[in-house]
């Protein structure tokens, strides 16, 4: 329909373009993109669908006898009566937003050391940028293993310098086991802020910082004035993505403390994989999910409108 | 830049700073840049350096930077002794698949999104990027009860398209930036030749891209095979199970010893290291979606 009020309209010459480009229709273009909807479809927006479903049932696994009856939000329910959901609740904040603010500032000094013009500087680059391309479970040995209260390397070398991290050692202190974590993480995500943020300093021109500079201002007035607010869609996209992912990954957690000792470490996500993976309990598994997502695009909304409302 | 404009630069710099100031901020950056890739390596080459010492000598001096020779026995231990080396194998078959299927598909979609202006082209663009947005903990559960009715649980193909669905948003828009550097004009001039849409893009446009579809299709690689979650949930046996889940197991079955688990760790990441010093700089321009010069 509006290709052909298109076509009756445009003159001669952008109709022959028309043809070239698209060729009257875009069937093509649908038949290149619905595999992969398809698939997104099947393996997203289905279980996404099931999830909340799951969520609303008893679903137990290695409980067949229970069956599957509908209870409503009784998972929810119990959620409140969860001692551990507090913890988890807590954790899950720290974890994100300490990870988020120490990553985004290491990633930003990162990125303007190497986005300077210097000999091999891709060398630089490619080494920094390492950890975040490791398997996590690669990261967590290896600082266990450097942390470590008899063998660590790192312990001896804190050791030397007055910090003693000896005894139990970090991630089974339950003051220090959450921060231990924290610190592995930084060393193999910061790296993501790093790219994201170099992308952002190269595509401004380097003539304004002559122009700052000829016009008098200094260092931090040029970054404050002219290069903070050039990053700041590349900031908001990247703090963005990474608290998504620090709030929905389980996995350093996991690998380093499985959540204790105690539940000194528990986060919402390991806290629901391990509902499932450890007890079975689908139901509830899905609920503390269907909560965390509720709480991810709250938070993205919320952050959505504040940048939205600072930019005008 | 060039020598003039260089100097001109310079010129204006010594007017208003002098240049030993500059000069030393220069090393003070080398220096800052120098720790930041010391800290970078040091854990993954001290890890290397145990898994080569005799694990006598790793209990009796942990942190002793002279080791009392080395030694192969963690490397030979862990390939004879353990199932390590079917795990390295499941973790290569399943990432193989996973980058067939998922570059395939993205390769498809990306060029659609990068030559095609149709209606509904924001929300399907949209649509690959939500899929980051849910967290995985809760598609996981659903995702095992369905790859369960389909009889395909602890399986290759069953952790395949699950990276590939995970896997796919990154390489779309990693793609799609590369058919956007590439001009339309060739593909026209050769339709105008009787090539049709899916011809010109198989004999024009995909020949040209194929560092890209290298770049991608090791990105894609590294991380179905650094995977340990969706591993964790959907295999249970050596038939499938890929090295993370492996790894973890050993280490609580048998106790596993500091210098096998550096050797395994090694092992693993080696195909990682290799790739990534091969292809980093293709997969850093093109994660940035070619905003990286020089």
């Amino acid at each position: 329909m509006n290709d052909v009020v298109m076509t009756a309209t445009s003159p001669p010459l952008s109709r022959l373009k028309r043809r070239l480009t698209s060729n009257g229709s875009n069937a093509w273009a649908w038949f290149l993109l619905i595999p992969s909807l398809l698939l997104v479809a099947g393996i997203i927006v289905y279980p996404l669908i099931m999830g909340v479903s799951l969520s609303l049932h008893t679903v137990v696994l290695n409980r067949p006898d229970l069956g599957r009856p509908f209870v409503g939000l009784d998972n929810y329910i119990a959620m409140f009566r969860d001692p551990v959901m507090g913890t988890a609740l807590r954790n899950t904040v720290v974890y994100v937003v300490v990870g988020v603010v120490l990553q985004f500032i290491v990633g930003l000094i990162a990125a303007a050391l190497l986005n300077r013009k210097r000999r091999h500087i891709w060398v630089a680059r490619t080494v920094v940028m390492l950890p975040w391309f490791l398997p996590p479970i690669a990261a967590a040995y290896m600082f266990a293993f450097m942390i470590d209260p008899r063998y660590g390397v790192l312990t001896k070398l804190l050791g030397a310098i007055g910090i003693d991290i000896g005894g139990q050692g970090i991630l089974a202190d339950p003051q220090l086991a959450l921060w231990g974590a924290m610190a592995v993480e930084l060393w193999r995500s910061y790296p993501f802020f790093a790219l994201f943020l170099l992308a952002g300093l190269q595509g401004i021109p380097g003539d304004l910082a002559e122009a700052s500079s000829l016009d008098g201002a200094n260092g931090w007035q040029h970054f404050r004035f002219i290069v903070w607010p050039l990053l700041r869609p590349i900031v908001f996209i990247s703090t963005i993505l990474e608290a998504i992912r620090l709030a929905a990954s389980p996995v350093m957690i996991l690998l380093l403390t499985n959540g204790g000792p105690g539940d000194s470490t528990q986060v919402l996500s390991l806290y629901a994989f391990q509902q499932a993976y450890q007890r079975f309990d689908f139901g509830y598994a899905s609920a503390i999910s269907v909560a965390l997502l509720v709480m991810v695009v709250g938070f993205a909304i919320v952050y959505v409108r504040a940048n939205s409302a600072r930019e005008k | 830049m060039s020598s003039t404009t260089a100097l001109i630069v310079t010129g204006r710099k010594h007017a208003r700073r002098p240049a030993g100031y500059r000069r030393s901020i220069g090393v003070l950056g080398d220096i800052a840049l120098g720790a930041l890739m010391v800290v970078a390596l040091f854990p993954i080459l001290w890890f290397t350096y145990t898994s080569f010492r005799h694990e006598s000598d790793i209990i009796s001096n942990p942190t002793s930077f002279i080791p009392a020779g080395f030694t192969m026995e963690n490397f030979v231990a862990t390939w004879n002794d353990t199932g390590f080396p079917k795990l390295l194998w499941n973790s290569l078959i399943t990432s193989g698949l996973t980058v067939i299927v998922s570059l395939t598909f993205a390769t498809f979609a990306a060029y659609a999104l990068s030559r095609a202006k149709f209606r509904g082209r924001g929300v399907v663009q949209i649509t690959y990027l939500a899929v980051r947005i849910v967290p995985g903990t809760l598609l996981m559960f659903p995702l095992y009860m369905l790859i369960q009715q389909a009889g395909i649980l602890d399986t290759h193909v069953a952790l395949a398209i699950t990276y590939t669905t995970f896997t796919l948003p990154a390489a779309v828009w990693f793609m799609k930036g590369f058919f956007d550097a590439i001009p339309p004009d060739l593909e026209n001039a050769a339709r105008v030749d009787g090539c049709t849409r899916l011809g010109a893009m198989f004999r024009i446009v995909l020949p040209l891209v194929r560092p890209g579809l290298a770049a991608s299709g090791i990105l894609i690689a590294i991380e179905a095979w650094n995977d340990i979650l969706f591993a964790l949930l959907l295999t249970s046996s050596d038939a499938s199970r890929t090295w993370p889940v492996g790894l973890r197991l050993l280490i609580g079955e048998f106790q596993l010893p500091w210098g096998q688990l550096a050797a395994a760790t090694v092992l693993s990441i080696l195909p990682v290291v290799i790739a990534f010093a091969i292809a980093g700089r293709a997969m850093i321009s093109g994660l940035t979606a070619g905003g990286l010069k020089d």
